[in-house]
């Protein structure tokens, strides 16, 4: 397309909204998943919803693709622009517009920050529950899309879990309003279908969020076991035992060594894996609760147990935890990180089958998982510089795709298929599932203009370049889980 | 079960009966136009579906997997909701949104499809929050496999929710996954009497950002009771009732056997004069505008609240509905009629009028298309303002 057809576009928008020199492309080009780049034709930086709804209904009369952005922390590419399109910013869309404290409902901007929604509902006892460890920095808009998980998914659900109603301007300019105020709605469940999305239907412009009462108290133990099956095992028994905790994660002794490095975190010595349980509720249901999980826990393999007596020592524990990715960096230059889930009975298995894929590919592989959901984040340790192994680790992780698909899991747990994992659909799901998917989104977008190239395969695949942290992880700001 | 037998409506002896899964598909296959129905215990969301052919799951049953480790199960979409309780319970598991007409003979895939929630939807979510994974026939005859059999899948459109509340009109359940919770050792239901139905709405808005982590707040205006269930280990329960009572500082009356919950169960009329039961999704400032409305009509017209001001349940005669649906629209809001026990029958369930715009009747529309290509299930739900009398 020629130059002169985006001055249209910038004619129709205040001064400066649309924005094509080079310093500014060239900061969209990727998201979290840093191996992947492209410069768009350029960036609109709208200010209201009036600017989003001109923008996507100029790129729906000129067929010129669009990608909407929050924060660009997407793990799978799918923030990553077009080159023939331009990308949609919303983080000027910040503003918490209503929040109701009496039917614990907030309504908000696409483009703000996971906690500040937690923040505000916080003067009222109430809390938003999803927290991705990258929640100081995403944003709703970007959460909604990728239905985004965290820590805590067992038993509070994922982001759609938590959105009764979502106002979003679809791929064809038109404004819908799906859901509404309440908890309760009646006929399909539009919402829950745009929630997920990965933007390919059209862009959120308000949000309404379900709030939770913040939980009392919280019981955090750190458990160290001498192999990873045991801590397996472990987590088998909390579960059969009843006990519903909000938290149940394990890491694996390379990671455990890696986090060691970067926090001093104080995880039991020698452990080949620990597993971090965490209760919470009010105190007189955590008082009964904790004993149980004592009683259980101690029926197992374990060789040593924390209990952290402040929350002082559970920020410690969670420290190590969610350092474990960052920290990956101290153990290898590049590495790649996958989010396939696994029935978690099969866990122990899994983890097996992933130690021989490491074996055979001759790359470590460093494991942290939310157990509790079976949500695999196996990290492939590798150097770029070194020629071939950047291909022999995405070699390795579609191996641990596709073993998660034989075994009756999925590829992504919570970060989104987007572009990364887009060739992994077809063999999830058969011919007529995968039809049914072009045909919604052909519902939405019949000219493939939302976010074309993410969670469909058969376009052309962007360049790959060195992996590695996301930016605000090698700045410190935000880690994962 | 027994009341809908009383008052068949004129094609309620023209049901078939579906012989497998692919005989569904051969069906729509052939261009039939059907309805899928299960054990018809919400009988007027298959109704007013004039030119298509009920056909009945029932014979599509049973639990085909269930893994209480993994706190999930798959089970055929007419399996009656009792076999899935009983399955579940016999594990200490339970579906925490507390499914209604269990004992009517409510299926699987009848509950899905008209997405009614429970009072126990206020503590951990409704269907909606529970479903993982589906097995549909779509409109072109193909069965396709939407979600996952995981307790966390982040992978494609999230088909299964989109057939949560579909009253059968994108496509044919046949099989379904759903998340599961272990049950609670203990449950203990409490009342809260208010002095007017604003005093009561503010105890509603206290007790569900509170403590307490309280299971079902629900409010009986009759009673001028708001109720609660606190569920856990016995003595948490005690021990947190107690709280409660001393934080509200107004009296609590513990009360073991509460027919508010079987009733909302069993979604009975409130009043034997009554013909019709609906759902209406609200807030608490609805509620207290319905308050007075149900105070105007008095013999006519009753409510009950659940999930904490979220959910209003009605209970009205025929006689009223010309006035409540324009108490609707006035509200913007929109009621979902779900029985009908005799008398006068509505001729759509879908009450109020919403304000939906052309284009979002338009993205609607396309979605259903892309679920069902040849039409082969009713057309969407829509408002038709229902003549008054
Ligand atoms: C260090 C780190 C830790 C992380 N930890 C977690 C974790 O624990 N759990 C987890 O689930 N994820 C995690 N992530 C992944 C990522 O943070 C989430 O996917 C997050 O939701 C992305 O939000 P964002 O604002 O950065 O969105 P972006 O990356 O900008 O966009 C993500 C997707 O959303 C679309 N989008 C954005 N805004 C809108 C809108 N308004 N309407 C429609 N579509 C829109 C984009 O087109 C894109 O497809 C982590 C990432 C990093 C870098
Ligand atoms: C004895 C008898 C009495 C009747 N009485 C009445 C009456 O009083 N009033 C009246 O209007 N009609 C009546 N009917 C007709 C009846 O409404 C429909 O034919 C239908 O059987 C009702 O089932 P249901 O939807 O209530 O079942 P439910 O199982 O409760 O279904 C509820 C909703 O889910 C949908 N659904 C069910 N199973 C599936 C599935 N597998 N996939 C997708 N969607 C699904 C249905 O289409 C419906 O919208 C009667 C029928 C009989 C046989």
């Amino acid at each position: 397309m020629s130059q002169s057809r985006f001055e249209s576009l910038r004619d129709l928008l205040p001064a400066d909204l649309f924005q094509d020199d080079d310093a500014t492309l060239a900061a969209f080009e990727s998201d979290g998943l840093t191996a992947f780049r492209c410069r768009p034709q350029g960036v609109v930086l709208p200010r209201t919803n009036e600017e989003v709804i001109r923008t996507v209904q100029w790129c729906h009369e000129n067929s010129v693709p669009f990608v909407a952005r929050g924060s660009g922390t997407s793990l799978s590419g799918g923030s990553m622009p077009v080159s023939d399109g331009i990308v949609i910013s919303l983080n000027r869309l910040q503003k918490i517009l209503s929040l109701d404290p009496d039917n614990r409902i907030a309504v908000v901007q696409p483009g703000v920050v996971n906690l500040q929604v937690s923040a505000a509902a916080a003067p009222h006892g109430l809390y938003y529950a999803p927290d991705p460890s990258s929640q100081k920095i995403c944003t709703i808009g970007g959460n909604v899309a990728f239905n985004s998980g965290g820590a805590h998914c067992l038993k509070y659900g994922m982001t759609s879990n938590h959105v009764v109603g979502i106002q979003a301007i679809t791929a064809t300019g038109k404004l819908v309003e799906f859901g509404g105020q309440s908890v309760e709605s009646i006929g399909p469940d539009w919402t829950g279908l745009f929630c997920g999305s990965e933007g390919l239907f059209g862009i959120a412009l308000e949000i309404t969020l379900r709030l939770l009462p913040k939980p009392e108290q919280f019981h955090t133990v750190l458990v160290g076991y001498h192999s990873l099956r045991d801590a397996g095992d472990a987590v088998s028994a909390v579960i059969e035992s009843g006990l519903l905790p909000g938290a149940m994660e394990i890491m694996e002794s390379l990671a455990i060594e890696a986090a060691e490095a970067a926090t001093a975190c104080g995880y039991p010595k020698d452990a080949e894996a620990v597993l971090i349980v965490e209760l919470e509720g009010p105190r007189e249901k955590l008082a009964a609760e904790q004993a149980q999980l004592e009683s259980v826990i101690a029926g197992t393999n374990a060789f040593e147990t924390v209990v952290a007596e402040n929350a002082e020592q559970r920020d410690k524990i969670w420290a190590g935890r969610k350092s474990a990715f960052s920290a990956a960096g101290l153990l290898s230059p590049d590495f790649l990180v996958q989010d396939g889930v696994v029935p978690r009975k099969r866990l122990g298995e899994a983890l097996e089958r992933i130690q021989v894929i490491s074996s055979a590919s001759g790359l470590r592989v460093a494991n942290v998982f939310h157990a509790g959901d079976g949500n695999l984040h196996p990290l492939i340790l590798f150097d770029d510089s070194v020629p071939g192994e950047l291909e022999r680790a995405e070699a390795c992780a579609g191996e641990i795709l596709r073993l998660c698909i034989e075994m009756g899991g999925s590829i992504t747990g919570e970060h989104g298929v987007g572009v990364e994992k887009r060739d992994f659909m077809p063999e999830m799901y058969d011919q007529p599932t995968m039809d049914l998917m072009h045909r919604l989104r052909h519902a939405f977008d019949p000219q493939q203009i939302a976010n074309p190239g993410k969670m469909f395969p058969g376009t052309e695949a962007p360049a790959l370049t060195a992996h590695g942290l996301h930016p605000l992880e090698k700045a410190g700001v935000i880690s994962r889980e | 079960m027994s009341n809908d037998q009383k008052f068949p409506s004129a094609d309620a002896g023209d049901v078939q009966v579906a012989s497998s899964v692919t005989d569904l598909q051969q069906r729509v296959r052939d261009g039939q136009k059907l309805l899928p129905v299960g054990r018809q215990t919400k009988a007027p969301l298959a109704a007013f579906a004039v030119d298509y052919q009920a056909i009945s799951l029932n014979t599509l049953s049973g639990i085909q997997e269930y893994e209480p480790s993994e706190y999930t199960f798959t089970a055929l979409a007419g399996t009656p909701l009792s076999e899935i309780v009983a399955a579940l319970a016999s594990q200490r598991q339970y579906l925490p949104f507390d499914p209604v007409l269990i004992d009517q003979g409510a299926t699987l895939g009848g509950t899905v499809g008209s997405g009614i929630n429970g009072p126990g939807r206020q503590r951990y979510g409704g269907l909606r929050d529970f479903i993982l994974g589906a097995e549909i026939v779509t409109g072109d005859g193909h069965l396709v496999s939407t979600g996952g059999k995981v307790v966390k899948n982040a992978a494609g459109f999230d088909v299964p929710k989109l057939m949560v509340g579909s009253c059968g009109r994108l496509g044919i359940l046949t099989s379904l996954t759903f998340k599961v919770f272990p049950a609670p050792p203990f449950q203990l239901s409490g009342g809260v009497v208010c002095q007017n139905v604003q005093d009561a709405c503010q105890v509603i808005a206290q007790l569900a950002a509170g403590r307490w982590e309280l299971d079902a707040i629900d409010f009986d205006p009759q009673a001028m009771t708001v109720y609660f269930r606190l569920a856990g280990p016995e003595a948490a329960c005690l021990q947190l009732a107690a709280n409660l009572q001393q934080h509200l500082g107004r009296e609590v009356v513990m009360l073991p056997e509460l027919d508010h919950w079987s009733q909302i169960a069993q979604l009975r009329c409130f009043s034997s004069s009554h013909s019709l039961v609906a759902r209406l999704p609200a807030d608490l400032s609805l509620i207290k505008h319905l308050h007075q409305f149900a105070h105007q009509h008095a013999d006519e017209f009753a409510y009950r609240v659940s999930v904490a001001g979220a959910l209003a349940w009605l209970s009205f005669s025929h006689g009223v509905l010309a006035e409540f649906q324009a108490f609707l629209s006035q509200h913007q809001a929109a009621a979902l009629v779900i029985r009908q026990e005799g008398g006068d029958r509505v001729t759509q369930p879908l009450l109020g009028a919403r304000q939906v715009s052309t284009s979002q009747q338009s993205v609607q529309q396309a979605i259903k298309l892309a679920m069902d290509p040849t039409q082969a299930f009713p057309p969407l739900l829509d408002f038709v303002p229902v003549a008054a009398q």
